[in-house]
């Protein structure tokens, strides 16, 4: 089970324990950024969630003259559904006039947000686990520096009577001189750099997709993949100019239109926090050429 | 209000129905809303007749639009949900809200700003036997 099946899992668990706690909620359902049905409780069938997810699309687009929809809230004579915003995601909620919209929109508030701040955090503590990890291939333009004291073996054979110098971890943020490169390949000097503006990827939206992925403009994806054509490219290096650190790691693309061609890459909280870097600052990004 | 854009098309029958004479009642109501609370605007209608008054009219399309498909996505979703006939629906927006009523025939679509009441606004109108 990967871990965007065990983040959807998790929502799920939580509806289901909503629904338990509330019999008179009738169906749960949670809607991602690009307002598809994510997660849902287990007696919502498929013609609930496709009529939910078509009906919250087309009305969110329309909705832009209000300045997005915040909430939602249809009254019927038998039944309420409402749509509640948490970060970047939807809660929909069916459930019976008779009970207390404030009380279950309370609970769905407490329990609902504190699970996907839950996930967040799983999901951030695994993306800290696969930065902290070296650089997973070696790269023709950043390798990791030679260690700064020599080998074990070396160093066992200093005499006892000398002072132990501080070991002191190999880091592998530093670029190092390029490798000449052959003529008949693609210049890998010449792979093409994009300077854009970080910007945090936060909410559920990375339970659907690679939580440890940056996203990047659709154009610069297009681009890569025209100049590389048949070459693979899966994954990018992303470079902090001042600290000089360099993370490898998955792209894909911006799920939000309305951040298109904006220059900005939305990069993870603890990938930010391995480049020292923040929402604003300027970073490089390439694509990790095999 | 500072700009009125309003239209309004005249039934070709004079003989007044029902849905007629709901749709009056509610031009009052509506009427007494704008007295009392600041409104952006609002659309009435029914398969005949149309009133509407809008404060921004390079809006009005899109409100329209809007309101329009709040009362189709409801008829979708309480077929699914088997939820009953449309009371209201309110959209909350990050600038604005918009209340949409219905006695079946007529439509009532109110746009508010987003930090008016829509509760008050709302009993006063359920209070007029909406």
């Amino acid at each position: 089970m990967g871990k965007s099946e065990v983040n959807v899992s998790a929502l799920e668990t939580t509806l289901n324990e909503i629904r338990n706690v509330y019999p008179g909620v009738t169906n749960l359902m949670v809607l991602d950024e690009t307002n598809q049905v994510i997660a849902r409780d287990r007696t919502s069938n498929d013609d609930l969630v496709n009529q939910v997810s078509s009906s919250f699309e087309t009305l969110a687009k329309k909705a832009s003259i209000v300045g997005g929809i915040e909430s939602l809230t249809y009254e019927g004579a038998d039944k309420r559904i409402f749509f509640t915003r948490h970060q970047e995601v939807y809660l929909a909620t069916v459930a019976s006039n008779q009970l207390d919209q404030k009380e279950i929109t309370n609970l769905t508030n407490i329990l609902f947000t504190t699970t996907l701040k839950v996930i967040q955090e799983v999901v951030s503590y695994s993306v800290a686990k696969s930065v902290s990890a070296p650089v997973s291939a070696p790269s023709p333009v950043i390798e990791p520096p030679k260690p700064l004291i020599p080998e074990p073996k070396v160093r066992a054979a200093v005499p006892q009577t000398q002072p132990v110098q501080p070991v002191q971890e190999p880091t592998y943020s530093k670029p190092v001189a390029p490798m000449p490169i052959p003529v008949s390949q693609p210049s890998r000097l010449a792979v093409p750099e994009v300077k854009c503006k970080v910007d945090n990827i936060s909410g559920i939206s990375i339970v659907s997709d690679s939580p440890d992925a940056i996203r990047l403009d659709r154009a610069v994806i297009g681009d890569w993949k025209e100049r590389y054509g048949a070459k693979k490219i899966e994954e990018a290096y992303v470079l902090d100019v001042d600290s000089k650190k360099v993370v490898r790691c998955k792209f894909a693309p911006i799920k939000n239109e309305k951040l298109e061609g904006q220059g900005i890459v939305q990069v993870p909280h603890k990938i930010q926090s391995f480049l020292g870097v923040k929402k604003g600052s300027t970073i490089i990004v390439k694509p990790a050429v095999e | 209000m500072k700009s009125i854009n309003s239209f309004q098309a005249k039934p070709e029958s004079s003989n007044k129905t029902q849905i007629d004479q709901d749709f009056e009642s509610l031009q009052l109501i509506i009427a007494e809303v704008q007295k009392a609370y600041k409104i952006k605007g609002f659309i009435l209608k029914n398969s005949a007749r149309a009133l509407f008054n809008i404060y921004n009219s390079d809006d009005a399309f899109d409100l329209a639009l809007l309101a329009s498909e709040l009362f189709d996505s409801s008829a979708k979703l309480f077929e699914v949900t088997s939820a009953g006939t449309l009371n209201h629906v309110v959209l909350r927006g990050g600038q604005m809200s918009v209340l949409c009523l219905s006695d079946g025939e007529n439509q009532l679509s109110i746009f508010l700003d987003r930090a008016t009441d829509y509760n008050v606004i709302l009993d006063m109108i359920v209070k007029k036997n909406f």
